[in-house]
């Protein structure tokens, strides 16, 4: 199209149209006028009102966020009310999926996952899968597989693995595996947690391993997806709890509250701990009112039950895993008390040569509390790294065994302050023993130092 | 002018001309960086968010994986306040830390306020010197939380009860804390995060709100309100503007230097490594940050120093004019003390970003800016006197200035509408922008005639008052 018919020869528009043509002079062509007379201060007022203009945008748009915030709080509150209402019969069973979709607009499907996703995370079984229905129904589960395979913005990668995961459907587990080898370590790790909350024991060899090879990935993260899955059994750690608390009055009630869970997910978690509190499977095995096929499956399940193997993955050769690698491995067993990892974290400690991974170690031992370990830490005492001394000490600790405070009081004279601090807390730890060793060697050292963090310890109040 | 003769005149004009294009000059470069230092921060902010939305860390915050995390906080003549801050400081959600109270020899009853209420009892600790400080006169702990330790030290000003804090504290994360903050209750896990991602990270700093005009009960913020002065409500524009727009955008070039001691949270081996807080100085907080960038660069370490925009830390602030005059002296003090005392990081090359940019753009924007803001006033009285003033010009120019101190207000209005709107009142909101309109014509002048007098009392080695205000406790 050309333009150029409604140019004039001097650069302005031709209009015929009276009131346009009065713009047009007033306007643009005194503009060009003025600009051409005063170039500076026609700038300066040009660019003053321009300023103007957007500062008034910027006040209108303020007072829109906010307004549009109301609004939605708002619309929040009423509709969590009719959906609340109408998910609770969905949940019992009493009506189909196509009364609560039937609420949801499609203006609404972030709103309506706001409010579900607390749902989604306390809710099990077909409860569980009738809420995931409701979200296939409108489109939520695909709109967010979408994104994930597709979206370019990292975010919304992480954002949508991150919801795959709340919904906990087994279907998307493929595509949330793929998404452990993307680029961006928010959705690997995104889709490590999806893939625990679903609950997959058999991905979770996989997503270990993932993890683990990552270097980007600090210990702390790789604890906080691990620790995802761990956080799934709060309500079962709760029950071996009161199964230790009260093993004569409430164990039958408990043990009958803990039966249907069995053969969910949270069952095979709830098998994890108890077999690391023993006192909580000794009380279940020797209840006399035990249902035999629930004991029969408590046995199958910790028998068949290797989530990890730790041994493989200390034994490992350099190469393969690395230093950090295995660190994190080590601090988590650590944390977790898997006292099958004890052997596998003793050899690593005699054949070790990173002082960094030795350190790890000697405290994984100390969190594991197991006696065979014992020997090895004591000659720890005595390495020639400060770090590894003072740990050794504090590990020892842990133990509260009156036999370790001889060789813990040689450090009371160390060079290094948190070697003298961690052998005097470790000996004060072994009670009224480890008072009197203390105050022995108070009268014996002629060392101001030990002296020092010695009347520290016993004068802490009790 | 008749009364002086053209001669006088001729040598006055070009200087007049030069001063002028030279203020103007000043006045357009530094708002050019302000409105694009509001645009990376709102990029910042808006990535920031999105972050923190995709990656959960709920997990590893209710565990011993969470890093531990010393809080010190020293104390001067805080009796009223102390209990009350110290309460909030115990209800935080973190799964390991512990209080180190350094009482820097008040002259009060600070140390009776907290021995009395805490159940406190004297031990012999002993602890590594590994920082000089003033003598250590008692260490106390208490029998009823095991997390708290109370230091009585003989007076040494913040930096040095600060530097006795590290020397008690047992945990590799130490958190400077002032005595009259309140503490949100997530506060620590939200601030650890940068730690826990990224293992180069050495410092962080988050946002410090005012609390006057809220609704304080048992340490906690209950409800969020706008102070009864003018003043309070001018400084919390004030606030708004540094902490998330100036902070955010100097963070996310990795070139933040100040990192506010009310709230910030330092790795100690670095802290210890370059010998703790400088004791005597003004600004201690700048000047601890400024050597770790000088520190770190000087070694090519990969470091990592960033401003977290929603850790909220509450405090008090000044109401009267006298006071706040005196905050504002010390502040100006304690930059240039900071800034001066790091003159080879400035133009060099070796000291990165920081040396490139953030320190002369703090040198000319923040340390001499007010003079160059008094000379302008200086150079248009002189005008005015002789008649050389264009008075469009001078209209256009204030008019300019105004706008664009709205502009910028809005700006950080606009930040804490998209992402914290802690202001419940769209009428509080309302106010603020309001008040941006006057701000620039009321506020700024006395802001900056403080600043300039800092400037003088730090020229000629004076030393004024800390601004200690007569808390009115929360």
């Amino acid at each position: 199209m050309d333009f150029s018919q409604y140019w004039e020869h001097d650069g302005y528009l031709k209009i015929d149209n009276s009131f346009l043509r009065f713009i047009n002079d007033q306007v643009f062509f005194s503009f060009n006028k003025h600009f051409q007379e005063y170039p500076t201060t026609t700038a300066l007022i040009f660019s003053v009102f321009l300023l103007i203009g957007i500062t008034g945008f910027l006040f209108l748009y303020v007072i829109h966020l906010r307004l549009k915030f109301n609004r939605h709080q708002k619309l929040k509150i009423r509709k969590f009310a009719i959906w609340e209402e109408n998910l609770l019969p969905l949940i019992l069973d009493e009506a189909d999926v196509t009364t609560l979709i039937k609420t949801i607009k499609k203006s609404e499907y972030e709103l309506f996952g706001e409010f579900i996703t607390p749902y989604l995370k306390d809710t099990k079984g077909e409860s569980l899968s009738r809420i995931i229905d409701v979200l296939r129904e409108i489109g939520v589960t695909k709109r967010e597989l979408h994104h994930l395979k597709h979206s370019n913005s990292t975010w919304r990668r992480a954002l949508a693995v991150q919801r795959l995961g709340i919904l906990k459907d087994p279907n998307n587990t493929k595509d949330i595996t793929k998404a452990l080898h993307d680029k961006n370590i928010t959705v690997v790790l995104n889709a490590a947690g999806a893939l625990l909350k679903i609950g997959d024991r058999q991905l979770m060899k996989k997503v270990v391993s993932v993890l683990l090879r990552n270097e980007h990935i600090t210990e702390e993260m790789f604890a906080e997806v691990l620790l995802k899955f761990e956080r799934s059994i709060d309500l079962e750690s709760l029950l071996c709890r009161e199964i230790d608390k009260y093993p004569a009055l409430s164990k039958f009630k408990i043990i009958n509250l803990i039966e249907p869970l069995i053969k969910t997910e949270s069952g095979h978690n709830l098998i994890d701990h108890l077999e690391n509190s023993k006192k909580a499977v000794s009380i279940i095995l020797e209840d006399e009112d035990l249902a035999e096929e629930l004991l029969s499956e408590i046995i199958r399940q910790c028998e068949s039950n290797e989530p990890i193997d730790l041994e493989k993955i200390l034994s490992k050769k350099e190469k393969e895993f690395s230093t950090s690698s295995r660190i994190k491995m080590i601090d988590f067993i650590g944390y977790l008390k898997r006292v099958e990892g004890t052997t596998a974290l003793i050899n690593l400690l005699k054949t070790s040569r990173n002082d960094e991974e030795k350190i790890s170690v000697i405290k994984a031992l100390g969190n594991l509390e197991a006696e065979e370990s014992m020997p090895l830490l004591i000659d720890h005492l005595e390495s020639k790294h400060p770090v590894i001394r003072a740990q050794a000490a504090k590990a020892l600790g842990a133990f509260k065994d009156e036999r370790t405070a001889k060789p813990i009081s040689r450090l009371l004279e160390d060079k290094d302050w948190w070697c003298r601090f961690h052998a005097a807390s470790s000996i004060n730890q072994m009670g009224e023993v480890g008072k009197e060793c203390l105050q022995e060697f108070l009268k014996t050292t002629s060392d101001p130092f030990a002296k020092g963090i010695i009347v520290q310890f016993l004068s802490k109040p009790q | 002018m008749t009364y002086f003769d053209q001669n006088t005149l001729d040598i006055l004009y070009p200087f007049i001309r030069t001063t002028n294009y030279f203020i103007t000059g000043y006045f357009v470069f530094i708002n050019i960086v302000y409105i694009l230092m509001l645009l990376i921060a709102f990029n910042a902010i808006k990535k920031y968010s999105q972050h923190v939305q995709s990656l959960e860390m709920k997990n590893l915050f209710l565990s011993p994986f969470a890093k531990p995390i010393s809080l010190l906080v020293p104390a001067y003549n805080e009796q009223s306040t102390i209990v009350g801050s110290l309460k909030s400081i115990l209800q935080l959600q973190y799964p390991t830390y512990e209080i180190i109270l350094i009482n820097d020899g008040s002259s009060d009853n600070t140390l009776e306020q907290v021995l009395k209420s805490f159940d406190l009892v004297r031990t012999k600790n002993v602890f590594r010197n590994q920082l000089p400080s003033q003598d250590i006169k008692a260490i106390y702990e208490s029998t009823t939380y095991s997390n708290l330790t109370v230091v009585d030290k003989v007076n040494g000003g913040k930096a040095d009860a600060l530097n006795a804090g590290i020397n008690i504290s047992k945990y590799p994360l130490i958190c400077s804390l002032d005595a009259d903050s309140v503490l949100e209750p997530d506060v620590l896990v939200k601030i650890v995060r940068p730690f826990v991602e990224d293992h180069t990270t050495v410092a962080a700093g988050g946002s410090i709100r005012i609390a006057n005009g809220c609704e304080i009960f048992s340490g906690r913020v209950n409800k969020i309100g706008l102070p009864k002065s003018l003043l309070g409500k001018f400084q919390i524009m004030e606030y708004l503007r540094a902490f998330l727009a100036g902070r955010m955008a100097f963070s996310l070039i990795n070139g933040l230097i100040i990192i506010s001691g009310a709230f910030g949270i330092f790795k100690k081996s670095t802290v210890v490594e370059i010998g703790g807080y400088r004791a005597g100085s003004v600004g201690e907080d700048m000047e601890l940050v400024m050597r770790m960038h000088a520190r770190l660069r000087e070694k090519k370490e990969p470091y990592n120093i960033t401003f977290i925009p929603d850790p909220v830390c509450w405090t008090e602030a000044p109401e009267d004019i006298k006071v706040l005059g005196l905050q504002r002296t010390r502040w100006q003090r304690g930059l240039l003390e900071s800034l001066l005392g790091h003159k080879k990081m400035l133009f060099n090359p070796k000291y990165g970003i920081v040396g490139l940019v953030v320190y002369p753009f703090f040198l000319f924007a923040e340390g001499f800016g007010p003079i160059l803001e008094l000379l302008g006033f200086l150079v248009f009285f002189v005008s005015w006197y002789f008649d050389m003033v264009a008075y469009p010009l001078v209209y256009l120019f204030i008019l300019a200035t105004i706008v664009l101190n709205i502009l910028l207000s809005i700006g950080s209005v606009i930040f804490e509408e998209m992402t914290y709107q802690r202001y419940p009142k769209t009428s509080m909101i309302v106010t603020l922008i309001g008040l941006s309109f006057v701000e620039i014509l009321v506020y700024r002048p006395v802001t900056s005639w403080y600043r300039i007098v800092g400037i003088f009392q730090y020229v000629t080695g004076k030393k004024g008052g800390w601004g200690k205000m007569v808390r009115k406790g929360f």
